[in-house]
């Protein structure tokens, strides 16, 4: 059940010149693993902003997130003992199972949920990650503490193979697809991408979506995404996270 | 502090208080219905109601603007068959009114639908001939004196004993003309106002933001409009009860529209950065008519004192 809460915060660090990692204390919401806050972002912003679900553990819940605009450079300035305006936990998220062995491919901001997907998982994971650029890394050394092997790619080859995940995702499955599921987040392309790979493979995929949106939960149905059969589901509630083979990638 | 009585009638529909969820804002209340219960609002207008399914435009449907945001959903919804087979019962167990909203491309179509929900047991029908963001038909009604008294005429013939409302757009030049067109074709009620056309763009891409251009303005930005325009309406028609929308956030600007004349409020844009914003509205108006000494709030509603 979303909730709206008033949330402390007790932490908030930087992890690149870029990207601000903060830790809430949520009370007694419970999400799951790729399920997103909506958070205020001040009063000058009439909208909330969606940020997801990084990782959470008995009522403190992290996000990670970059500066874009206006609502995350305010978010970005809130210091420790400030609270947050925040409704959540919201929409559906990445089903993963304890025995899972996952294939994770993040790009950019797409990056922080999937952490919680490796932690809840086997050990037995895969991640790729790729970063625009190196300067732009985050949460390495998090996922190789619970992934069996992390590989990363940057646009700009100064980090990891240079080139985009999708790539590093192609040669790890012609060498391996015995995986439960590749879970995906990151810009677009990228999900095309790699929801074309795992289709190729023949393995499953789920993907985490991003749209513009409004409530949040569901109700004033701006956050459309374009499915294979013709319809219109909705971000915030059917997704973020959709069946890669659901999607209408031309749209 | 007295005890202020927040009954208001609408076209004879008597409400608990003045507060209702505008359409398009509110789903069928199912979303919401996980914060509170529906039984604490006035009424719920539900989402633009069509013949046969929808799936709207594409996305991105909404664009933040100042004070404001813009939005192209296109009426999006599952039909009005599918309204009252899954959604409808859902609604009745509350102690609330509902409200259908609908959108038809021939006047034959808004007739159909009355028939139905009429039969099916809504408490009022709110006729929108107002949504800018149908290529085909709606916005034509709304800014025609003509057209807007047809689409009434054909509602009211077939809505039986449920009271018709007919909600006016913005968008034209003089207001009063379609008002006083819809009151002649015997509307019961009007809900005044729908989102004004608007526009915004990516300097450094130069494309708009929303997939289909331009959408729909809503929020606080519109509210100085809206309580100009439900002034001019009730001045016009003053024997028809208003339903006063537009950038609701708080009491305050509830009490405003019902000083210009609303008998009730609708709450829309504001439930996306509060959820509870209508109970806050309603708690905010019942503090105003305290504060004012008023025994009930609806001895707000046309009392302005213009100069
Ligand atoms: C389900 C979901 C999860 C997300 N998780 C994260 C995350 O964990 N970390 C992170 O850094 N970012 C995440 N994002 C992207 C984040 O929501 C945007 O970067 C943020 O809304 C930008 O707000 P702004 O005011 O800084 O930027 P502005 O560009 O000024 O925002 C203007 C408007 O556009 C919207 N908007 C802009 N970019 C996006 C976008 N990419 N997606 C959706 N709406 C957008 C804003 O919400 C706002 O309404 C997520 C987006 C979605 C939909
Ligand atoms: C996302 C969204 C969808 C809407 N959909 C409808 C609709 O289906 N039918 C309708 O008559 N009005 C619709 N409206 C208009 C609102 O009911 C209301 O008239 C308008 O938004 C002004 O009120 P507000 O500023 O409180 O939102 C919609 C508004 C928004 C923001
Ligand atoms: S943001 Fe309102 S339905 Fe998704």
């Amino acid at each position: 059940m979303p909730m709206q809460r008033q949330c402390k915060i007790v932490q908030n660090s930087r992890l690149n010149p870029y990207a601000v990692s903060m830790v809430l204390e949520v009370g007694e919401m419970v999400p799951g693993t790729g399920q997103f806050l909506h958070i205020k972002c001040g009063d000058g912003q009439l909208l909330r902003r969606p940020i997801s679900i990084c990782d959470w553990q008995e009522g403190l819940l992290r996000i990670v997130f970059e500066v874009r605009g206006e609502g995350t450079a305010w978010l970005a300035e809130r210091r420790r003992g400030e609270y947050l305006d925040v409704l959540g936990p919201l929409g559906h998220g990445f089903e993963t199972n304890a025995k899972g062995r996952y294939l994770l491919v993040g790009g950019g901001i797409g990056i922080p949920p999937l952490l919680g997907c490796a932690r809840n998982a086997s050990g037995n994971c895969t991640a790729v990650l790729g970063f625009r650029s190196g300067d732009r890394a985050m949460l390495l050394g998090e996922f190789a503490s619970c992934c069996a092997s992390v590989r990363v790619a940057s646009d700009d080859g100064s980090m990891g193979v240079r080139g985009f995940v999708d790539q590093v995702a192609r040669e790890i499955l012609e060498t391996d697809r015995d995986f439960t599921a590749v879970l995906a987040c990151g810009p677009r392309p990228m999900l095309k991408s790699v929801a074309q790979l795992a289709r190729e493979f023949g393995v499953p995929c789920k993907v985490s979506m991003e749209e513009r949106m409004g409530c949040g939960v569901g109700a004033c149905l701006v956050c459309a995404c374009d499915m294979a059969d013709g319809t219109r589901k909705h971000v915030c509630k059917d997704g973020p996270v959709f069946d890669a083979e659901e999607v209408d990638w031309d749209a | 502090m007295p005890e202020v009585d927040l009954r208001v009638s609408l076209a004879g529909v008597e409400l608990k208080n003045p507060v209702v969820a505008a359409s398009g804002t509110f789903g069928f209340g199912r979303e919401y219905g996980q914060f509170y219960d529906l039984g604490e609002l006035g009424g719920i207008c539900v989402k633009g109601l069509t013949a046969t399914r929808r799936e709207g435009n594409p996305a991105p449907r909404i664009a933040e603007t100042p004070m404001g945001i813009l939005n192209s959903v296109g009426l999006q919804n599952p039909g009005v068959d599918a309204f009252i087979a899954e959604e409808l019962p859902f609604l009745r167990q509350f102690d609330t009114r509902v409200i259908a909203n609908i959108s038809g491309n021939t006047p034959e179509e808004y007739g159909e639908m009355c028939e139905k929900l009429s039969a099916a047991g809504v408490d009022l029908i709110e006729v929108n001939i107002s949504c800018p963001n149908v290529k085909a038909g709606g916005l034509a009604y709304g800014t025609r004196p003509e057209l807007a008294a047809e689409v009434t005429g054909e509602a009211k013939r077939h809505a039986g004993k449920v009271p018709v409302m007919v909600k006016l757009s913005p968008n034209v030049t003089d207001i009063t003309e379609i008002a006083r067109a819809a009151a002649d074709a015997g509307a019961d009620a009007l809900s005044l106002i729908n989102t004004l056309r608007g526009m915004r763009i990516d300097v450094d891409t130069r494309r708009p933001i929303l997939k289909m251009n331009t959408g729909g303005l809503s929020g606080p930005a519109v509210l100085p409009v809206a309580v100009r325009m439900v002034w001019e309406v009730h001045t016009a028609v003053p024997h028809l009860p208003i339903l006063g929308m537009g950038g609701v956030s708080g009491g305050e600007d509830a009490a405003q529209l019902m000083l210009a004349g609303a008998s009730a409020v609708a709450v829309g844009t504001a439930l996306f950065a509060d959820p509870y914003a209508p109970l806050k509205v309603r708690d905010g108006l019942r503090d105003i008519a305290a504060r004012q000494g008023l025994d009930k709030v609806r001895s707000l509603t046309g009392a302005v004192r213009p100069w």
